[in-house]
């Protein structure tokens, strides 16, 4: 999260994403928001997008769920990319059982919802996010990143 | 007090390029018809998300630039009540929240919400930590509380209890791109 004009990060927390938010939390400049849910923080995102930042959602799978009406009737409807940073939970190595249907159709939903998506899958790919937020700022399309528990094993 | 009103009286006070946030539905067709701005985002769908797309704004905006204001319903906001306590978390100085509470979700036949019940949102918003909060019955008093939020220094909520009387008004028919860089180039 080096990249330069990240901002505001908004962010529906997961286990996974901790380490991070608590970097971003002493990073004043990277104006991190905490919303209730998934579907506020896209709405603060486009608020965000619309003052002329360029915003980033980070959530879980299991919250896209929750934000699939404000993305078609807000961003696809306005034509406002988001980036999103998304934590993989439910795939193949999942402790949690409650978490694998979610993480069964995560890669499905997001090509429904036409958003360009990668799996970053060891942690050594961190440095291709910046290149993603790039293509995201010059391009204004929504991007999402989805992270597994194979790309925290630092 | 119809909503109209409320929604003519805010026009009235604001500058042109102030941005207005608009909730979906016939608020919207009320807004476009008092005066199509450009300033006006006319949130044509995400129900629940006005308040939160003000709050994206006014974080993101420069404080000197004057005051955002979103005009929300009852419906709207007990859609999305968490956004009452992000607001007070963040505490946006330059936010007003109009809320138009006809104890209806009007744009969809007048079924009843759960403020019939007597919950009042400005309270919720008061103990959300948004303490310039207050409630209005009538247009003079909406004007006047509308006036104070203006020289605030801190985020304010009007509940505005209006009926539930509409004017015919038309549709908004402009395209979502359209309105969004006309929106983003009212307010920079
Ligand atoms: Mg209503």
């Amino acid at each position: 999260m080096r990249v330069r004009n990240i901002r505001p990060c908004i962010a529906v927390p997961c286990k996974s994403l901790a380490i991070l938010l608590q970097r971003l939390e002493l990073l004043p400049e990277r104006r991190l928001l905490y919303p209730a849910r998934e579907e506020e923080g896209v709405g603060i995102a486009a608020g965000a997008f619309l003052a002329g930042q360029y915003p980033v959602l980070l959530c879980q799978n299991s919250g896209l769920g929750n934000l699939v009406n404000a993305y078609c009737s807000l961003n696809q409807f306005f034509d406002i990319p988001l980036f999103f940073l998304i934590s993989f939970r439910g795939t193949a190595d999942e402790p949690v059982a409650a978490q694998k249907p979610m993480g069964a159709i995560t890669k499905e939903l997001l090509s429904l919802l036409r958003i360009e998506w990668h799996v970053l899958d060891a942690p050594e790919q961190a440095e291709r996010i910046e290149n993603y937020f790039s293509d995201y700022v010059e391009q204004r399309r929504s991007k999402a990143l989805l992270l597994p528990p194979s790309f925290w094993r630092a | 007090m119809r909503r109209y009103d409320v929604i003519q009286s805010t026009v009235r006070l604001l500058g042109p390029s102030d941005p207005i946030i608009c909730n979906i539905g016939d608020p919207c067709m009320e807004l476009h018809d008092v005066r199509d701005r450009a300033a006006n985002f006319y949130m044509l769908g995400s129900l629940g998300l006005a308040s939160s797309i003000g709050l994206g704004v006014a974080l993101g905006r420069e404080k000197t630039k004057g005051k955002i204001v979103v005009i929300d319903g009852d419906g709207g906001v007990l859609m999305n009540l968490g956004s009452l306590a992000t607001i007070g978390r963040y505490c946006p100085e330059n936010l007003i929240v109009v809320i138009v509470d006809n104890q209806s979700y009007g744009s969809t036949g007048n079924q009843s919400t759960a403020t019939t019940s007597g919950i009042d949102l400005s309270a919720i918003a008061r103990d959300s930590g948004i303490t310039h909060s207050t409630g209005v019955n009538s247009i003079k008093a909406f004007e006047e509380a509308f006036q104070e939020a203006l020289t605030a220094t801190e985020p304010a909520v009007i509940l505005a209890r209006t009926n539930i009387e509409k004017p015919k008004v038309a549709r908004v028919e402009i395209p979502g791109p359209v309105l969004r860089d006309r929106f983003m180039e009212a307010i920079r």
